[in-house]
């Protein structure tokens, strides 16, 4: 049930700032909270071109953190209701307007007490509109 | 043998967890839906997701849980407690580490009302946390679950048997006693393409209980992909083998149990969870706890009732009860 509701609401939405980013917002692909450090896979394309791990990062509760950085963080919560912000950044600027967009999000499930390692992992597609200043 | 029910009904809202997630019902919603099912009924959550400041509790959400169970006329019967060894990348916790991560968890659970708390097989259960849940009176239930068979658990049985104390014991999920894999994962699976052959392989596979990688293979050989790995996973993991008469084994040590089902149809049938049987089973060994109703069709789709599934369910319980007084003592 998770793969369609990833990517929460319609919209891209300009960085402030000026800087040539996108973002948007998503949900996380599972029943009940988990930490961050189980958010092991953040994956996103952009008009069919895949973003650079490194130009991706997660806001959660006004922090932001780049996935290196969330994969430490395992007394940070990411509450099943909330929805992060996911940030792109960019070098050239969007144009306004329909963007289709995938999104790939992978959790380490913490269950196991062994060495097995159960993972869910959502998929969403879905085209997004950037909203905002005319670039 | 009267057909009075010996023990008590319930909910856990992960039953909506559907509804929950997508913003239809929120958590006071989903305790009115409960409280519509009678004064006393039974009330279980999923700790991390009705609880914000999970594994902390916070006074806020403290205050909304007791007015709910008050206005509701509900009675908290379970709290779902996580012990996540796998929580920190790259490592699993320590026992100093485990042991606090549960601790305070029970302690949640304590200050909620609830009387069980369940939780997973982990070391610090059968030590260092003993003493703590006696001491704040809450029974530890570690949850039988698919694929994990009360048949092939007799070195943890053996343990909790020689601990021997009221304050740890198993929660059986029903989910692990079915006779076929439910209805709606199989619907599910056709509307997202699956290769109908290799689904009826996994189905006729799922009869042998092979093991995972066996299963895998299977599906490889046939020419499965990532969908059909998925579907021969789930069946796996959702729909376990015990004999309900397994139970039997544990029946002393039973603090709670989650009334797994995924789907009542119009004649009062669930599809895959052998119900009756378990009734009889727990009837018959004097079973006195609490049963939380527990639907998880909502995994495979968001297009039914749960309420009325529910109603639907806890109508089979009563009505098993009643039969099975009423057919000689086994």
């Amino acid at each position: 049930m998770f793969d369609e509701q990833i990517i929460n609401g319609e919209l891209l939405y300009p960085e402030p700032g000026g800087a040539p980013g996108v973002r948007l917002r998503i949900r996380l692909p599972w029943y009940r909270s988990l930490p961050l450090s189980c958010i092991e896979r953040v994956e996103v394309t952009i008009d069919g071109e895949p973003v650079n791990r490194a130009e991706v990062s997660l806001t959660l509760d006004g922090l932001n953190h780049t996935l290196d950085e969330a994969a430490g963080l395992h007394d940070v919560w990411w509450f099943v209701l909330d929805t992060a912000d996911l940030h792109i950044r960019r070098n050239k600027p969007l144009s306004p307007g329909d963007h289709p967009v995938t999104v790939t999000l992978g959790c380490r499930i913490p269950y196991s007490a062994t060495d097995f390692v159960f993972r869910q992992v959502a998929r969403c597609e879905k085209t997004l509109t950037l909203v905002g200043r005319d670039w | 043998m009267s057909g009075e029910m010996t023990f008590h009904l319930g909910v856990t809202l992960y039953s909506f967890n559907h509804e929950f997630y997508t913003y239809r019902y929120s958590f006071e919603e989903c305790m009115e839906l409960v409280g519509t099912l009678g004064a006393g009924q039974g009330v279980e959550i999923v700790g991390p997701q009705m609880i914000r400041s999970f594994p902390e509790l916070s006074e806020e959400f403290e205050r909304r849980f007791k007015r709910a169970v008050e206005k509701n006329h509900l009675r908290p019967t379970a709290y779902g407690a996580y012990a996540d060894p796998q929580r920190i990348t790259g490592r699993l916790l320590t026992h100093e580490e485990q042991t606090e991560y549960l601790r305070t968890q029970i302690r949640s659970a304590h200050q909620l009302g609830f009387p069980v708390v369940r939780l997973q097989a982990v070391e610090p259960v059968f030590s260092d946390l003993l003493p703590y849940a006696e001491k704040l009176g809450v029974k530890m239930g570690i949850e039988i679950h698919a694929p994990n068979m009360i048949e092939e658990m007799q070195e943890t049985i053996e343990r909790v048997e020689r601990i021997n104390s009221p304050f740890l014991g198993f929660v059986p999920d029903c989910g692990a006693f079915c006779r076929s894999c439910a209805r709606v994962y199989i619907d599910r699976f056709h509307q997202l393409g699956v290769n109908a052959r290799v689904a009826d392989r996994i189905l006729a596979l799922w009869r042998e209980r092979p093991s995972a990688e066996k299963m895998a293979s299977e599906v490889r050989k046939m020419g499965g992909g990532d969908l059909e790995q998925l579907m021969a996973t789930e069946s796996r993991v959702y729909f376990g083998h015990s004999d309900p008469q397994s139970l039997n084994r544990i029946m002393p040590h039973i603090v709670h149990i989650h009334g797994k089902f995924f789907g009542i149809d119009q004649s009062g049938t669930e599809s895959a969870v052998r119900f009756p049987e378990i009734v009889s089973v727990l009837k018959n060994g004097g079973y006195a706890g609490s049963i939380s109703c527990e639907y998880e069709g909502h995994h495979w789709t968001g297009e039914r009732d749960v309420l009325e599934q529910i109603r639907a369910l806890q109508a089979l319980i009563v009505r098993e009860c009643k039969a099975s007084a009423q057919a000689p003592a086994s």
